[in-house]
């Protein structure tokens, strides 16, 4: 096929004009991004800008402003409550994590095993402690968790001994939060391993089938490798809420007993808006933003060894 | 191009309009002169119910027709939330006219406010005409910056059918600590306490002012918890839970768990409250619910009182106004409502009798009178949020035995101190 120099010129024109035609449409994208742009540079961009300045700053809530430099920082790094905070965080961070991605992908695996009736049913029952608001579920909590509450009433009706104090207790009190925030968790990631495992193409594990594999060798061999990408994404979001956890342990414990469960958020909680000591509180936010985003690098360079995006 | 620039003016003009729409009537809280034309007050006061906002918008209707030009725009949220929604609007210059302020927090917020001293003698409100330890608890570096409308002392709450029933005496005006611990060890049958302890400050300060009469602040105007006086009141208090066991466990620092009442519930016979909770707790309670003094310990029967007043702000451009309003709202009427209705526990002295009368309370007005008069302000510190929120957490593990109440007190001094 040949094209005539005319065709060529006709079609460098109506490209010119394209461009032109698109360069319009950019003033009109503009206009439409402009109230989303605007809501993004002042409910985001800006408190990041702000809280980096605040940092550096003694920042009561009311009163004078005075620029302290690296001092929030140094505090945070000196305070044993700081050092317990992170320690807290870590702990709820390895526990919760683990037991979410194993329940939350044992349901999945159980909803779409063959043989279960009302799959939609179950997927939606156990998505909604996702749904439910979190304080709600944390209310609900306390009043089972409670001297007197329904674990204590039942042991004391059936074994006539009292339940530990789950809530007041130095013990017991980060398992009770780790298990609400599994509980308000779970739903989430069951539905992203639901519909991955649901992609997995029969095919792949028929023919696994007829050559002999059984029925765990399949899933470890064929339909976990495949559903790796869904895997990665799952641990990426839970490890990045979990470093954030804040109203489980705020509504159930209020952070204590003493600081056994008083997070880093819920530790800026207190230092910002319950202390107003804003600076010292936007310190907090970045170095948890900064362990944040190590261990999220960390994890996007780790998962070449173990993540599959190929068919 | 023309359309292009139509659509930046557009763009703009909306931006314009955004900006001015978010930044409403910044700066300026009240509108109007300040010369007896029409003036519009915003006043800004914390309501935990529907039936308690209705009040509080009568008490603004009850303005408005003394003063006519004078017009009330009533903001409001529950009592948790009042404190940090209001730091923040003071903080970006935005304060309300008029606001409520509990005796506890005036040192934290005393500065927003208005002294209302010269204002008081041109109107002749005389504090004297209200319960002098909530009018003192108003003042700021010695200044009257609120005027109260309500007041109360930390009283003990207790179950009569429970009392009866193990035929005990009831606690009555006079009864000591050995009394209450007596009662306290007959009444406990696990699952069933004798007392209720929580792990809030205030709740251990009557005892401590009862024993030694050692307050929390000193009269130096700072924190002084970590000294013998209140070692031994706490590890009294500590013992009830983990010693002698005639309290349960205390559950946890925070509200939700905490807000399960443990004594209306029938779970415990005995607990510290005020007089706001007693005609609730009348309603709710599914059993006869007595008040008595605190116990007398070494120091008498001492207990502190708190109770809440309203001020005008610094940030209100028409101070005369809004302080008419005031005056209208810790009224004689207006006090007297609140009486009646159960909403408050006057701090006029002259209508305390409208509390009694309007909530068949009668039976309880010698215990009210033996309480008030034997009660201290409730003084606090400036930070003082930092206090009640590091001695609750630690209250939790040191009362059930899980940390010693020599951490419990000198880490709450740490945080005072700070």
């Amino acid at each position: 096929m040949t094209v005539l120099p005319a065709d060529v010129t006709a079609a460098a024109a109506t490209a010119t004009q394209a461009r032109r035609g698109r360069r319009g449409d950019g003033k009109a994208a503009t206009g439409f991004m402009a109230p989303s742009m605007l809501g993004l540079l002042a409910f985001t961009a800006f408190p990041i800008v702000a809280s980096l300045i605040i940092g550096f700053y003694n920042w009561p809530v009311i009163g004078s402003h005075t620029f302290i430099g690296l001092k929030n920082y140094e505090n945070l790094l000196t305070s044993k409550e700081f050092h317990t905070a992170i320690l807290n965080t870590f702990v709820f961070v390895l526990l919760y994590v683990p037991l979410n991605i194993v329940i939350s992908l044992g349901l999945a695996v159980w909803i779409g095993s063959k043989g279960i009736r009302l799959r939609g049913l179950y997927r939606t029952i156990f998505f909604i402690p996702a749904v439910t608001p979190v304080v709600a579920n944390a209310a609900i909590f306390s009043l089972i968790l409670s001297p007197n509450g329904l674990i204590d009433s039942l042991m004391q009706t059936w074994f006539g001994v009292q339940a530990p104090n789950f809530l007041g207790s130095k013990t017991w009190a980060m398992p009770a939060v780790v298990m609400l925030s599994i509980w308000q968790g779970f739903g989430y990631n069951m539905l992203v391993f639901s519909a991955a495992l649901d992609a997995v193409p029969t095919s792949l594990t028929e023919a696994a089938a007829i050559d002999g594999a059984g029925t765990v060798a399949r899933f470890f061999r064929i339909v976990l490798p495949l559903i790796t990408p869904s895997i990665f994404f799952a641990v990426v979001l839970t490890l990045i809420s979990s470093f954030q956890v804040f109203t489980q342990a705020y509504v159930l414990t209020g952070g204590g007993p003493g600081n056994a469960t008083t997070t880093m958020v819920v530790y800026l909680y207190e230092q910002g808006f319950q202390f107003y000591k804003m600076g010292l509180a936007s310190a907090v936010a970045w170095v948890l933003f900064i362990i944040i985003l190590v261990i999220t690098v960390f994890q996007f360079i780790g998962q070449k060894r173990w993540v599959h995006y190929d068919q | 191009m023309r359309i292009s620039r139509l659509t930046k003016f557009l763009a703009a003009a909306a931006a314009v309009v955004l900006l001015a729409a978010c930044s409403g009537n910044s700066g300026s809280s009240s509108s109007g002169s300040s010369s007896g034309g029409p003036v519009t007050l915003t006043w800004f006061m914390w309501s935990g119910s529907d039936v308690e906002k209705n009040a509080w918008l009568h008490i603004a209707d009850m303005v408005t027709q003394k003063y006519p030009n004078i017009k009330i725009q009533f903001e409001t949220t529950p009592f948790n939330d009042f404190w940090t929604k209001l730091t923040t609007e003071a903080a970006s210059g935005q304060a309300p006219c008029i606001i409520g302020l509990q005796g506890q927090r005036a040192p934290q917020f005393g500065n927003l406010l208005v002294p209302l001293g010269d204002y008081m003698s041109k109107a002749g409100i005389k504090a004297e005409d209200f319960v002098p330890s909530i009018t003192k608890n108003l003042q700021y570096e010695g200044k009257q910056v609120a005027l109260p409308y309500d007041v109360g002392p930390f009283i003990m709450f207790y179950n009569k059918d429970a009392f009866k029933a193990a035929g005990l005496k009831e606690p009555a005006i006079g009864w000591t600590t050995d009394e209450f611990m007596n009662a306290a060890k007959t009444l406990t049958k696990p699952p069933k306490y004798g007392f209720w302890a929580q792990s809030d400050i205030g709740q251990l300060l009557p005892w401590v002012l009862s024993s030694s009469g050692k307050a929390a602040v000193n009269a130096d105007g700072k924190l002084d918890v970590n000294n013998p006086e209140w070692h031994a009141a706490a590890q009294w208090y500590t013992d009830l839970v983990s010693k002698e066991k005639v309290a349960p466990p205390v559950a946890s620092a925070n509200s939700s768990s905490a807000s399960a009442n443990q004594f209306l519930a029938g779970n415990t016979y005995m607990s510290l409250d005020g007089p706001w909770d007693l005609i609730n707790a009348r309603e709710q309670a599914k059993f006869k619910v007595g008040i008595a003094p605190m116990p007398a310990g070494p120091s008498g029967s001492k207990t502190w009182s708190d109770g809440s007043g309203f001020g005008v702000t610094q940030n209100c451009k028409t101070p005369d106004e809004a302080f008419q309003a005031v005056s209208v709202m810790v009224s004689p009427e207006a006090e007297s409502y609140l009486g009646d209705q159960g909403r408050a526990y006057p701090a006029l002295i002259s209508t305390q009798n409208s509390w009694y009368e309007g909530n068949h309370t009668q039976d309880v007005k010698p215990v009210m009178d033996a309480a008030l008069a034997n009660a201290t302000p409730y003084t606090t510190i400036p930070t003082w949020q930092q206090v009640v929120t590091t001695f609750s957490k630690q209250a939790v593990a040191t009362y059930n035995g899980q940390g010693s109440v020599d951490e419990l007190l000198s880490q709450t001094q740490e945080q005072g101190s700070s």
